[in-house]
Order: C-alpha cells, then structure tokens, then sequence
C-alpha cells in the first residue's frame, strides 16, 4: 500500500459538483482508471479517498487536496496522474500526484481571486477601500452548535490586491481556513453588499492556493 | 451565448449540477461537423430522467452516428423554471446549452401519464408553438413522442408532428435519414411528414381526422394523403444483437438509479392481465447469457459504476438467469461492484437464487402478490399462489432479511371487500410466519404494503373495464385501514385522484388535449409529484371543455367499441384481449406463454415462433 496525495482543478462545469459528490465522483474515477484503491477494513469496507479542505459549491479551484492509497506499490505517481487525467471529465484536472509531506492539521490559509460583476457598477475598488477601512466588519457566523455569533472578520480578511475591470472588481485575498477556524470569502463579500447596498450579479471565486501558517505552499 | 445566462443562476437553485451537463459520459460534438440534431427531452426533472434506461439507448444510439447529434434536456424544476423565465433564458440543452428550439427534433419520452402536462410545459419553455399546427412549414423543429404511453398517444397527438411506435433503435435512425436527405432537397415540414408516414412505426397524427358517434365514442379515423389506415408498432428481431450503449453519462449528483444497467431480456412471458407493459413489449425476446456479461462488464468498466442492475420485466424469467449470475458474480465480487435484480418473481425464487444474491447487500426484499386472495389474483393472472408467497418469504427471512415488501393494487375488476381484507390477512400471516421460525433473524419484522389504485390500461384484457370511482377508491382504503391489525405492518398509497388523472389520460382521445391546454395553462405540471399536484385545477379544466371525466374514467367500453387507439397494432389483437377478458371473469387463469401459446397474435406479425426450439422449458 502506497499513500498518495494529488493536487487537482476543478473548474468550468465541474464546478457544481458538491462537496458530498466529490468522494462519489472520484471512486468512480478510479474504477475507470482501473487503479485499485485501498478499501477501509471495517465492517462495511469502503473506498478510502480523503479531501482535508472542503470547497464551496459553485467555486472554482486550481488546487484541490486528495488523499488516497493504492495497493499496487509498484505504480509510479506520474503513471496514477496519467490515468486518471485520461478518464476525467473537462473541469477537472490532476496537476501533480506525490507522496503527502505535511499533515491536513498543517493548513492554515486559502487564497482566493474574486471576480465581481456589478452592472450598476456600485461595487467598485472605492467602495471596497472604503469597506476595508472601517475600524471592524461584524457579520453573524454560524456556531458548532448551530447558534450565530458576531464575529469581526476584518483581521482575518487579508487583501492582496483589489482593483476595477470592465465588468465590475476583481479582489484577491487570503482567509484563514483548515481544521481551525475557518473563513469562508462570502461572508467578506456578504457584508460588502451590505455595507455598498448592492449585490454582485455574479461572484467568480477561484481557490488559488492553500497554505500552511507560514505561508508555504501546502504539499 | 446563454451559458452566461445561465450560471449566475446556479447557485440560487437546488442541485444545480443538473442544468450544466459536462458530465462523463456526456457527448460533445462541434455544431459544423452535424447534419441533424436531436433535442432528447424526458418530461421530468433530471434525477429521475437520468435514471431511464431507454433515454441511454437512444442518446448512445444516435450518437454513434458522426453527423447526427443527439443532446439531453429535461424539465427544469419549479426553482430554476421561475427563473428561466425571468431571465428570458429558453429551454437548452445540455451538452451544447444552445437553445432546443433550434434543434431539428425534439423528441419526448412519455414513460408516465402523469408527465404529459410537462411535455407542454417543455415546448412552452422552448419557445415551440404548443400546438402542431401552428408551426407553420419550416421544417424544424419537428416534434416527435414515443415510449410505452404512446400506445394510445392521442391525448398527445395534437401536439406532436410523429409519434414513434414501439422500438426505437431502428425507426429512430431511419426517420432522421430521412429528415436529413430531405433537408437538404428543402422540404417542408407538411411533405416530410407525409414521407415518415411511409416508414413503419411512425404514426402522423395530423394525417388522420376523428370522426365521433352521437354518443361520444369514437366512430372511426380517416387517413389522409396516402397514410396507413393501421400504423403498427417496431420490434428489434434479434434482441441479442441490437445495439446497446458501450458508456453513460454518469451524473454528478446522487440520482434515483445511479447504475450500470443491462437489459436482459424483453417483453414478458406471463401475460397479467393488468400489466400494460406484458403486452405492449410482446413478443419475448432474450440476449445470451454472455452477451448480458459482456455488457455489463463493459458498462461498469467505462462509467465505474460501482453497482450493476440486470433490468426486464421480470430477469427471473430469462432461460439462463443461472448462466448470467455464474458469469457475472465472480466479476462483481472482485470488483466490488453490487449486483441488484430487480423484478423476480415469487414463483421461481430460489434458495440458490437467494444465495447469489445475497453474496452481495440487499437490504430488504419486494414482491409483488398485487391481490389479496387467491381469486382475484386468479382473475388478474398473477399465477403465484399463498404457499408460494409464504415460502419466498420464509427463504427471505432465514437468510437473514427482516424488511418485506409487498405491492398490492385495489379497485381490480371484480373485487370485493372479501378481496381487501385478504391484503391484509395476508402481510398480517407473513409477519406471523416471521415469528414462527426458530431461526429467525434478530430483532422485529417490517411488513410494509403498498396498494395502488388499479388504472385499467390499453392494450390490456382490462382495457374495457371501468376504473372505481372516487369515493369507492376511499371506502376500500379505509377498510383496508380498519383491517390492519399489527404494528409490523405499514400500508401506504398514491392519492386516488392520481390514479383517476392517470386513467383519463391513459383512455383518453384527442378531445383530452384541449383538457391538457387548459390544465397546463392553469399550472398544472409535474403532475405525479405530490407537492405539485392539483386536482381542482385538473377538474377546472375538464369543466372548462365540457369533458366529463366519467365517460373516460369510468365507463364499461363494450368489446365492439372503436377505441382511440384501434388504429395502432401492437401485434396484440383486440380478440384476444376480449377472450381473456371473458377468462378473467369466471375465475380462470391463463398459462405462461412458454408453457403454452395462449394466442394473442404477436407470434404471427413479429414474423416466427416466440420461442427458438433450443431455449429450455420452464
């Protein structure tokens, strides 16, 4: 046995796959690849495919974290890519199969790029400076135990860029996220329609990397 | 381009994974390369229009035609439909996501009679005049049904340029050859519909005019323009080796059967006198035992479907189910794939039968006795007697399973109350039974009876027979009620406005249609999903035309009546259906077309004997 992690797109049309459908989506995956793939041991033995950092319906990513083994030992990491890649549909693509470095508990942060389409142009790149300048940013966040708390994610929210394009703004950013506590960008973005009076017609989110508390690549 | 139209809408429905398409499986061609395009419209939401077998067929079977491409539409659900509408987006499909108005067919699948509203709907939504003479003389898009409720489609017929009879493997690419050469010549839609007319299993309905008897019934129908007074239906001679999909579009999302599928046979030896599908899909016909294995094989291998379903009426029937489970079960166990059978039959249910497949989970088992007594199911023809029920079920429980399942229909031709009770006595002696074995599995039994409403079909030895009415419907319900006695025993139904809907539409001629138009224009669609459906608006309707649902519903037709459907051969004869059902009423039964032919006329049109000698007696 052989434990494997792949990095992988999800793009395009595959982009509305669910979180739940995901494990589904890649045990069928592998059986077209014909790559036998460790099964749990229990009493209802089930394929073991592992995804640490769940990734919101509707969004897009260029790095997806899987984890999984496989029982032929003596299959290389780039044959398992070039297998898979042959019976993925378009929108998902495997870019790099390697043996895991680091431990799911190591992930700390997302990045992510944001593409606004706001047609009465409300939400510009003034408006955002504007929302990022005030003291706090309070939204209500759900709690373990289902209740909502205020929390202010204004120091959690770190903005690299922001700027204005022909359809609206474009704004890329950071977010805590993990086995910690974890930020998800639509509230940020929630509490700027708010806060412009004006919804984005259409948010485009991209996960672009995820890293550790460092700020290292997560590998 | 609608895509982005469409995806800003996405994240505002439910399972939006449904209306995007870019599945595996799914097939994109480039529009340049394509001579005819195929809109495949299921006239219900995805999940369950993926789930259809037949759909695959077709869609593979097209496809592998380079020139010809053939996409996946299915009704949007109210959600995503509300919004559609409000975004101006029509109706697309789901490979290319252009509109299915610019299709050169649209063809529907009505698999129910309850879809039929959404067949309207769907045109609507595509931006389609509704009705077929309104659609001028372009010759697209030509809008095309088919399907096992299109053996009486004349509810539909307004509405439809073709309807397509029987099988479509083979009529399916015969007809778009013939759309393809005349598009090319210029044709009008008018002179390529009078040249399908020519092509066997293609009924015009525009070619035909209805004349009507004083007393409403229909008097006869008049073809037009040199189309065949008698339209019969297409069969595939040689099931074993007609096409069948290699792939299919494996969905995103979990629908309702999410499954490689192999059809192991079809048509049906047995001949209940209820089941509409026993006789339209005469005469029976087998795929080998390897064959079946080979494409079972073949589809797990290419969609890594991690569960396998051997599909027919009835896969207990086929002369070599012993060859097929051999072939296929050291396969699956290998590759953890989960082999289901649905459709066996109490009487030739096994022990051993039980072993194989038990080898692989199943949760709990479903039968069918359909009557309460042994009378009635005399009178229907479910050969399968108490001691065989009990015995299946006494197998089912000391092989562990503690969930039975039983389907029972009420309001069958000559039932009495005797006959209700007797559904109830008889879950009420399975669970005694359960708790008579000694090695009964742990825990408590689960007796669940499900009791439909009988809906007296075409093409059936019922089809004369009225359905019960309303109120009856309710007072044997509630007697059914009265007479469970345990709490092991759960019972359930379909509203009976449901099943009286279902008969109208199932008997219903061209006068239906207008019913529909009013219906749909009303609301109603999604008509067999309970928190859609509206009876006052359906009643409304029938008020509106001055149609009365009775006469439809629940008049005894007299066995010299012209239906709507006499003028489609489905190889049935309709003296055959009167002589059954004469049978039915004293009581007797007919046996299995294997253990001797009982008649109906199928052998002599489909061209040959039923059974090859070589195929083994049961």
């Amino acid at each position: 046995m052989k434990k494997l992690r792949a990095r992988f797109e999800k793009k395009d049309r595959a982009r509305y796959i669910s979180h739940l459908d995901l494990y589904r989506f890649m045990q069928r995956t592998f059986r077209r690849a014909r790559i036998s793939v460790w099964y749990t041991q229990g009493f209802n033995p089930h394929l073991y495919i592992m995804f640490p950092l769940p990734l919101s319906l509707g969004y897009e990513s260029e790095c997806e974290i899987m984890d999984f083994n496989i029982n032929d030992d003596d299959l290389s990491a780039e044959e398992v890519m070039e297998r898979l890649n042959a019976v993925l549909p378009q929108g998902v693509r495997i870019n790099e199969v390697y043996e895991p470095v680091m431990k799911h508990t190591e992930i700390a942060y997302s990045c992510y790029d944001i593409e606004l389409t706001s047609p009465d142009r409300v939400l510009c790149s003034e408006k955002f400076a504007e929302f990022m300048n005030q003291e706090t940013i309070v939204i209500q966040k759900k709690t373990k135990q289902k209740t909502m708390k205020d929390v202010d994610i204004k120091p959690f929210a770190d903005i690299k860029e922001y700027h204005d394009t022909d359809k609206g703004m474009f704004i890329s950013m950071s977010m805590p996220s993990g086995s910690g506590a974890s930020y998800n960008p639509s509230l940020l973005l929630s509490a700027f329609y708010k806060f412009a009076g004006s919804e984005a017609e259409y948010a485009a989110v991209t996960r672009t990397a995820v890293l550790t508390e460092k700020g290292e690549d997560f590998r | 381009m609608l895509r982005e139209k469409i995806e800003p809408l996405l994240l505002k429905v439910q399972k939006p994974s449904r209306y995007i398409g870019g599945e595996h499986g799914s097939i994109m061609k480039n529009k340049e390369d394509i001579d005819v395009r195929f809109a495949f419209c299921f006239p219900d939401s995805y999940d369950i229009g993926m789930s259809h077998l037949g759909m695959k067929i077709l869609y593979s079977l097209i496809n592998s035609r380079e020139n010809y491409w053939c996409e996946r539409v299915f009704a949007p659900w109210t959600d995503f439909e509300e919004l559609m509408v409000e975004n101006d987006i029509p109706l697309y499909a789901l490979e290319s996501l252009d509109p299915v108005k610019d299709f050169d067919f649209i063809g529907f699948t009505m698999q129910y009679e309850l879809s039929y509203t959404n067949l309207l709907n769907m045109l609507h939504l595509a931006g389609v005049p509704l009705y077929a003479k309104d659609r001028g003389e372009s010759l697209a898009p030509i809008v095309i049904a088919g399907g096992p409720c299109v053996c009486n489609p004349e509810p539909l017929a307004e509405f439809c340029d073709i309807i397509s009879l029987g099988e479509g493997e083979e009529v399916t690419l015969e007809m778009m050859d013939l759309y393809d050469k005349m598009k090319k010549q210029g044709a009008t839609r008018q002179e390529f519909l009078r040249e399908a007319a020519k092509i066997e299993g293609l009924y015009i309905p525009s070619l035909y005019t209805v004349e009507y008897n004083e007393d409403g019934t229909i008097g006869r129908y008049v073809p037009h323009d040199g189309a065949p007074p008698v339209i019969r239906k297409r069969i595939i001679k040689d099931f074993d080796k007609v096409f069948y999909p290699d792939c299919f579009v494996v969905p995103f999302s979990d629908i309702v059967h999410n499954r490689a599928s192999v059809e192991v046979l079809r048509g049906c030896i047995r001949g209940c006198r209820f089941c509409q599908a026993g006789f339209i899909y005469r005469p029976f016909r087998e795929k080998k035992a390897s064959t079946v294995a080979d494409q079972a094989k073949c589809l797990c291998e290419n969609t890594g479907y991690e569960e396998l379903s051997l599909l027919s009426l009835s896969t207990s029937d086929h002369s070599d189910i012993d060859g097929i489970l051999n072939e296929l079960m050291e396969y699956t166990e290998n590759e953890h794939i989960n082999m289901t059978l649905p459709s066996l039959r109490v009487d030739n249910f096994s022990e051993e039968l039980l072993e194989k497949i038990k080898k692989v989970r199943t949760s709990g088992l479903t039968f069918a006795p359909e009557a309460g007594t042994q009378r009635l199911r005399d009178v229907i023809n479910k050969n399968v007697s108490e001691e065989e029920i009990m015995s299946t079920c006494r197998i089912a429980f000391e092989g562990g399973y503690t969930k039975v399942k039983l389907y029972f229909m009420m309001g069958l031709p000559t039932e009495t109350d005797e006959d209700i009770i007797g559904i109830a006595d008889t879950a009420q002696r399975i669970v005694d039974l359960f708790y008579s074995l000694p090695d009964r599995p742990k825990g408590s039994v689960s007796v669940s009876i499900s009791v439909a409403t009988f809906v007296p079909k075409p093409f059936t030895p019922f089809e004369f027979e009225p359905q019960i009415s309303r109120e009856e419907i309710k007072r044997r319900q509630q007697l059914l009620v009265d007479s469970i006695k345990s709490k092991k025993i759960k019972a359930s139904w379909h509203d009976p406005e449901i099943s009286i809907l279902e008969e109208v539409l199932a008997k219903g001629d061209r006068r239906i249609g207008r019913v529909m138009y009013e219906a749909w224009k009303s609301g109603c669609k999604f008509d067999s999903w309970g928190e859609c459906f509206d009876f006052k608006k359906w009643e409304a309707a029938f008020e509106k035309c001055g149609v009365d649902i009775a006469f439809y519903a629940n008049r005894e037709r007299a066995y010299d009546e012209v239906f709507p459907w006499d003028h489609l051969d489905y190889f049935v004869s309709k003296e055959f259906l009167a002589r059954e059902n004469k049978k039915a009423k004293q009581n007797l039964t007919t046996p299995h077309c294997r253990l001797k032919c009982s008649g109906c006329g199928v052998n002599i049109k489909a061209g040959g004997e039923c059974f090859e000698k070589t195929s083994c007696e049961i």
